[in-house]
């Protein structure tokens, strides 16, 4: 019972922060302009200038919590597919994939085409692009393989720095604007978020973080191993397919919105085991989205603090990197 | 009741099973044994489903098992394979509770929880319930996953060479403990075993294979004679009779 005591108190503390955080994010730029806004809260373009940042803020607010929700999901589900907890779907090479279908696009299609210009054209384009190339990988290695997943795993290594290999050749003979346009599309940060998009992908979001988080008892079962989720009647090659799909497309979402963040998910799944010590996969998803939140939320916060010298991915994958480096030398392998 | 009929497998060009047939004794243990790559796993992978034959078909209790849906088979077969690498942070009672998936699908009833306590109780490991499976000894580990199989609760229980990794007194207590499953409730046991003797001493019924193919079926006394053994392991084995049991002794070629 001391148990579930414990895990309580955890929900109620990583909750608080994760609203303290947001509250500090969404009044954050205060700090900056407060010299501006002081006394001249009457002036009409002044109300219309916080307006204008309030609602900025809340395209940027959702478009983080969305992506700490697909992005600790996936990684969970990934590390519970791969019975490793130090890989996340970038080992797949998603983000490299992601980088070389804009760039593809771009010398393809040329960089005034509809398709790239229109988010949401784009967004489609690309995503569809992820899913096929996930499930061609799918079907070639996993079919033939039975389910060998760190054949999967080299195969994306392989494939990522293909990918950016290529991308970096096709880039060199791209016009400057060309250029300019692409790395407009490929590094994505949240301050430069598209909030458009960001609605457009609401209901996709809650679907598939719905579709994730539904499967939680089988993916419980799943993480003893293929021969014993057979022994307990769950089809391990059926189920571990369809979570591939939903992580593809989570994937694609999120480089979308945000960017390449790797080391978070990785960061807070790992985070959520430690501190909750259960092995229930609702219990994770729940702690980990939470603590992607907090680490989006506060990490934002220090940067426009420290006047956007760096960007939140670089403090992320900093922070992820060392929490990594420590897991790996750590004894205990335990999940 | 489980038939086999006409099993053939093969992994790549190699045959593992050829033409394999057999009726497995309801309420009884039977042990396979063999050399290494005689097709005892795979056989017991077949009749679990974990493994796909080339040709043939599994009928339990008068069903085709490839009809079968995987949960409806996971409620009359459960199979505890020789690797149980869980590496999870896991209690227990966390482990032996996953046992009641196939009826509850992880919403437990006071029914399944009951079950989950008896499990526990008849392996003796209330004391531990609460203790994580990665601080355990192999042998209470292999006593946790026999609870759950048990918290599983179906029919037939098929055992992948459950005494690796213990040492003898384990080796005769988890036995033992197979042999009062049976009595208790009367279950049917089937698992492959190395050690003749221990087959010998805790098997009602013994599966002789080699190559592919069943050499022998019989009562362990049937099964544990000079010409069956040394035909399936290529030895000069000694056998002889001590209380009404037959024992088996290695040649040394040096003497």
């Amino acid at each position: 019972m001391r148990h579930n005591v414990t895990l309580k108190k955890i929900y109620l503390i990583l909750i608080g922060l994760s609203f303290l955080s947001i509250i500090f994010f969404m009044s954050a730029w205060l700090v900056r302009y407060y010299p501006h806004i002081a006394g001249n809260m009457h002036l009409p373009n002044i109300q219309k200038a916080i307006l204008n940042i309030l609602s900025e803020r809340t395209g940027q607010m959702v478009a983080m919590i969305i992506s700490a929700l697909l992005i600790s999901s996936t990684s969970l589900t990934f590390q519970t597919l791969t019975h490793n907890r130090i890989l996340t779907p970038a080992s797949l090479g998603f983000d490299a994939i992601f980088a070389v279908t804009q760039t593809l696009l771009v010398a393809g299609l040329g960089f005034v085409h509809v398709f790239l210009t229109n988010v949401y054209f784009n967004f489609i384009l690309s995503s569809l692009i992820m899913l096929g190339i996930i499930l061609l990988m799918y079907q070639m290695v996993l079919r033939k393989n039975k389910n060998n997943i760190i054949f999967l795993l080299l195969v994306g290594i392989v494939i990522s720095s293909m990918a950016l290999s290529l991308s970096n050749v096709i880039q060199s003979m791209l016009s400057d604007d060309a250029f300019y346009q692409l790395q407009s599309l490929t590094t994505v940060t949240i301050t430069n978020i598209n909030r458009e998009l960001v609605y457009l992908l609401m209901p996709f979001v809650i679907l598939i973080a719905f579709l994730i988080y539904r499967g939680h008892r089988t993916y419980d079962v799943m993480a003893l191993g293929e021969s014993q989720a057979s022994n307990l009647g769950v089809n391990y090659q059926q189920e571990s397919k369809r979570a591939l799909i939903y992580i593809a497309l989570a994937i694609a979402m999120t480089t979308a919105l945000v960017g390449p963040l790797s080391f978070l998910g990785l960061l807070a799944v790992n985070l959520a085991r430690e501190i909750t010590k259960r092995y229930e996969h609702k219990h994770l998803f729940i702690t980990s989205a939470l603590i992607s939140i907090i680490f989006l939320f506060f990490g934002q916060v220090v940067i426009e603090l420290t006047h956007y010298q760096t960007t939140l991915t670089t403090v992320i994958n900093l922070v992820g990197g060392i929490y990594m480096i420590n897991l790996l030398i750590r004894k205990d392998k335990t999940i | 009741m489980i038939e086999v009929k006409n099993i053939t497998h093969q992994y790549g060009k190699l045959k593992t099973l050829d033409d394999v047939s057999i009726v497995f004794k309801d309420q009884k243990i039977t042990g396979v044994i063999g050399a290494n790559g005689a097709g005892k796993s795979t056989l017991l992978g077949i009749v679990s489903r974990l493994i796909k034959p080339l040709s043939g078909t599994v009928h339990v209790d008068g069903v085709n098992v490839k009809g079968m849906k995987g949960h409806d088979l996971a409620k009359r077969i459960a199979i505890l394979k020789q690797s149980n690498q869980v590496n999870i942070k896991i209690t227990v009672r966390e482990l032996v509770s996953l046992g009641r998936f196939p009826h509850s699908k992880g919403r437990l009833t006071t029914n399944d929880i009951t079950m989950i306590d008896e499990a526990l109780n008849y392996l003796a490991l209330e004391e531990l319930q609460h203790r994580y499976l990665d601080e355990l000894s192999g042998g209470q580990k292999q006593r946790v996953f026999l609870a759950m199989i048990l918290a599983q609760d179906t029919q037939y229980i098929l055992l992948d060479e459950p005494l690796n990794n213990l040492d003898l007194r384990y080796g005769i207590e988890m036995m033992s403990l197979l042999r009062r499953i049976v009595k208790d409730y009367g279950k049917t046991v089937i698992l492959v075993l190395h050690d003749i003797n221990f087959a010998g001493a805790f098997c009602d019924e013994l599966v002789a294979m080699k190559n592919g193919a069943i050499i022998k079926v019989g009562d362990a006394n049937a099964v544990i004679v000079k010409s069956v053994l040394d035909e399936v392991y290529n030895h000069n084995f000694k056998v002889c009779c001590l209380d009404n049991q037959q024992v088996v002794l290695y040649e040394n070629s040096d003497e």
